[in-house]
């Protein structure tokens, strides 16, 4: 694993970032700060979330901008954001051929686990999630929730010291939502989390920063509290303060 | 090592690819070569082939099926040499057709062995830039546009149309070297 | 979907510069005997359209595995099965139906029962191969589905022709060696293909049914028993319609024949050759009339028809698959109807025979007082030199003996039997 430059700075951080795909802007000079402990980043469809995370990835490239990884003080690299930088993609692909347990320890292995490790690990997080019964299912029979939980496995198998969660509560029934947030607590509060969602109700239980962007801009970026001051308290405060940040005119009430 | 070995293997069908090779190998040692004629399409002369002319096809569809199936986005970022395994994988393929050569009379298991290791490398090559469903695609329709393409003229053949190619041309090992030395660099360099 | 989003998407319409580059890189090679007979231009053409029935089943293999991704046949859904595949079915292959009609109706091969009956086979080939890789691409990933659905029908263009066994070939809807003008294609052959193609039609159908059925291991065994089960019963109760055929899936073209008098003969062609038939009654009248002066007796009437018993000095047959283009065409025919042998269809004609047929056209393509462009030599008239120099050397002696010199072979010609 290559290890970072010394620095005191165990934040990931993002430094005018920008992107387009052919000549349509995603993201626009968008600098960040996502501190260690859980961040959630909401913004609409379209924002760039999914895309800044393909870079906090290593999968994409930015234009222009540096992407700073815990405890560095220079851009990483591709080569770095893929070996620190677990993420869980919005839709997973069940690997035909292997088992549950042999595709998470799969991914282990490729994110730079010895293969050893990685299929004791996948055993464990297996369990984390709730799938300990179905690690020896084919990856290709299970439902599209119990997917997306093996997604989640594969994301941290590795404990990598980033991690990006997209929609990981996407198809996830209520009690299935309960585990996650027991599994989301269970990551070290060092580590740097970073979840994209469009569930609001529950972000002071389990966020300590809301960042909210759109059109690949930041709009809004503070603690749980701050976000949901934003709106007069009532029913559906978290949605009501979300939709004040929007500039669409379609998006505010 | 092992058993990310055999995870890999799992991923890609190996084992599956393998054994469909080696019974096309035994299937060439013992009848590639009876003749296939086929006419042409395109107003060139019509081609007569040896039967194990067509015998790269399902290598190389299994090879294709082989690169569609690991999770391409968790295979990208890794710094594992998965990809390096893929390309030694061709190569222990093409080499078990070459032991059909060694044993079978005839030229048909050396053009198949050439044919599959060009098919393979324009599969790898073909991956990169194609959905890993296509990728097969082009080889298979190279080969097959081959054969039905024919000849240009009497006792000459173009020199595109590498598939037809006799087992002692020159051009036809350059072109299976060429695409099979690009579908490496392609399949090798990080995206 | 509205239509253009899914003529926008489909593999079907991109995949038409391909069918109408497989096409137009033919669409000019109408070589060979028949020329302007529809069932052989039906036939040729016929050929080169069936190798686009691979890209229909790739297209259909797209479109497959669109629907597989979704599960959509699983879907509880108003509209049946036929109605949600109707529209990718069509879409997979109206490029190379309309290529085929433009390329059928150009070369005229609509033009006649027989040969509309290759084209609707054609194009009935396009659809249930289109209708196949639908089917492939329900059921398999598209890493498998798509080249193995471009391969499968490609391949069986290519291999069955190439088999020892020569009715095989008959069961693929390519007969490339049918027909010469005074032919037709055997009836059974076209139904052996039908057949063929039923089995594959109702084997696809079998296989859309399962997987619009929850996957159970009960409903793949039925599928693959069903599929595995009308496959070969298309192809084997195909076989029984062909298995009597050699190499080429002809029978004789029972037509009538239009006769055009001349001065001293009568010549009935095929309706393929009418618009020449006055040429060739004017050089055969010029030629029997220059043979008649060294007194060679000639036929009456020259004729192409079928059914004619070779062996009359008065009936002489044409070859109907001969072509009347030039006036060395023409000489070259009518000399060598001349001298046709009933005894040459045996396998074992005697020695002479041949020999006798060279001497007697040598000498009349130099006597019948018909110009032809280029050279006037052996090598053009593919006879043997021997035969040329025996012609020179009987044209030196007088008018009757060389008359009876040629009357003498040409009786021998029509005697043997």
């Amino acid at each position: 694993m290559i290890q970072p430059r010394s620095s005191t700075d165990r934040s990931l951080r993002l430094e005018g970032l920008d992107f387009a795909y052919s000549s349509t802007p995603v993201l626009r000079s968008l600098s960040c700060r996502f501190d260690g402990g859980r961040t959630v980043l909401l913004g609409p469809n379209g924002a760039g979330k999914s895309t800044l995370f393909s870079l906090l990835s290593g999968v994409l490239t930015a234009r222009s901008g540096a992407i700073l990884l815990p405890g560095a003080d220079n851009a990483a690299s591709r080569r770095e954001l893929r070996s620190r930088v677990g993420i869980m993609l919005q839709a997973i692909a069940p690997v035909p051929g292997l088992t549950v347990a042999e595709q998470v320890a799969y991914a282990g292995w490729l994110a730079g686990l010895s293969a050893k490790r990685a299929a004791r690990r996948a055993g464990e997080v297996l369990e984390q999630v709730d799938l300990a019964g179905k690690a020896d299912a084919k990856a290709g029979k299970l439902s599209g929730g119990q997917l997306r939980r093996v997604g989640l496995a594969q994301a941290i198998v590795a404990e990598p010291e980033v991690l990006l969660l997209d929609e990981p509560t996407a198809g996830l029934d209520p009690a299935q939502r309960l585990r996650f947030r027991s599994v989301l607590h269970s990551i070290p509060g060092d580590r740097v989390t970073v979840v994209s969602t469009h569930q609001v109700d529950d972000i002071t239980e389990l966020y300590d920063v809301v960042v909210v962007i759109e059109a690949g801009q930041m709009r809004f970026t503070g603690t749980p509290e701050e976000f949901l001051a934003l709106a007069d308290p009532g029913s559906s405060q978290a949605e009501r303060a979300y939709l004040s940040l929007l500039q669409t005119e379609e998006m505010a009430l | 090592m092992t058993r990310a070995l055999i995870w890999w293997a799992k991923c890609r069908a190996v084992l599956p690819t393998i054994v469909v090779t080696v019974l096309l190998s035994a299937f060439l040692a013992l009848t590639g070569d009876t003749p296939v004629q086929v006419p042409s399409i395109i107003g060139a002369i019509g081609v007569t082939v040896p039967l194990g002319y067509f015998f790269p096809l399902p290598v190389i569809v299994a090879v294709g099926v082989g690169l569609s199936r690991p999770d391409r986005l968790t295979e990208r970022r890794s710094a594992r040499p998965v990809r390096i395994w893929d390309l030694a994988f061709g190569v222990l393929l093409v080499a078990l057709l070459l032991a059909a050569a060694a044993v079978g009379p005839g030229e048909a298991p050396l053009i198949a062995a050439r044919n599959t290791a060009a098919g393979i490398g324009l599969t790898l090559l073909a991956g990169r830039f194609l959905p890993a469903s296509l990728a097969s695609l082009p080889a298979v329709a190279w080969i097959l546009i081959g054969v039905l393409t024919g000849r240009t003229e009497y006792g000459q053949d173009a020199v595109w149309n590498w598939p037809i190619l006799e087992a002692p041309s020159a051009i036809g090992w350059a072109w299976a070297a060429v695409l099979m030395t690009a579908g490496a660099i392609a399949h090798l360099v990080p995206r | 979907m509205r239509w253009l989003t899914r003529v926008r998407v489909s593999a079907g319409v991109w995949l038409t510069p391909f069918v109408v580059l497989i096409v137009i890189a033919n669409l000019g090679g109408q070589e060979g005997s028949g020329e302007g007979y529809p069932l052989a231009v039906a036939t040729r053409d016929s050929f080169n359209i069936l190798m686009a029935t691979g890209l229909c089943a790739l297209a259909g293999a797209w479109e497959g595995s669109r629907l597989r991704r979704a599960d959509v046949l699983t879907w509880p859904n108003r509209r049946s099965v036929p109605r949600i595949l109707a529209a990718p079915w069509l879409i997979s292959v109206i490029s190379a139906t309309g290529v085929a009609v433009i390329v059928f109706a150009r070369h005229g091969a609509l033009a006649s029962g027989d040969s509309l009956v290759v084209v609707a086979t054609t194009v009935l080939s396009l659809w249930v191969w289109g209708l196949a890789g639908i089917a492939v691409g329900l059921w398999f990933p598209p890493a498998v589905a798509l080249p193995v659905s471009f391969a499968v029908p490609v391949l069986w263009l290519i291999l069955p022709p190439a088999s020892s066994v020569l009715w095989v070939r008959h069961l693929t809807g390519d007969w490339f060696d049918c027909c010469q003008v005074d032919q037709t294609l055997a009836p059974a052959a076209v139904t052996g293909t039908l057949t063929v193609l039923a089995g594959v039609l109702v084997a696809a159908v079998f296989a859309i049914w399962g997987r619009s059925r929850p996957v159970r291991r009960s409903v793949r065994l039925l599928t693959g028993l069903g599929v595995a089960a009308a496959l070969t019963a298309g192809v084997v109760l195909g076989s029984l319609q062909v298995d009597r055929f050699g190499a080429y899936p002809v029978v004789p073209r029972r037509v009538s024949v239009t006769c055009t008098t001349g001065k001293l003969v009568a010549v009935c062609v095929l309706p393929e050759h009418d618009g020449q038939a006055r040429h060739v009654v004017s050089l055969a009248d010029t030629a029997i009339s220059r043979w008649q002066g060294y007194g060679v007796r000639t036929p009456s009437t020259l004729t192409e028809a079928t059914d004619v018993r070779p062996g009359s000095r008065d009936l002489a047959a044409l070859v109907a698959s001969a072509t009347y283009d030039t006036d060395f065409d023409i000489l070259t025919q009518v000399s060598q109807a001349l001298t046709v042998a009933p005894c040459q269809a045996r396998d074992e004609s005697p020695a002479d025979i041949v020999q006798r047929q060279e001497r007697a056209q040598a000498w009349m393509v130099r006597t019948a007082g018909v110009h032809i462009d280029g050279r006037m030599d052996a090598a053009r008239f593919g006879l043997d030199p021997e035969a040329w120099n025996w012609a020179t050397s009987l044209m030196a002696k007088p008018k009757a003996q060389q008359g009876r010199a040629v009357n003498a072979d040409l009786d021998y010609l029509a005697a043997c039997r």
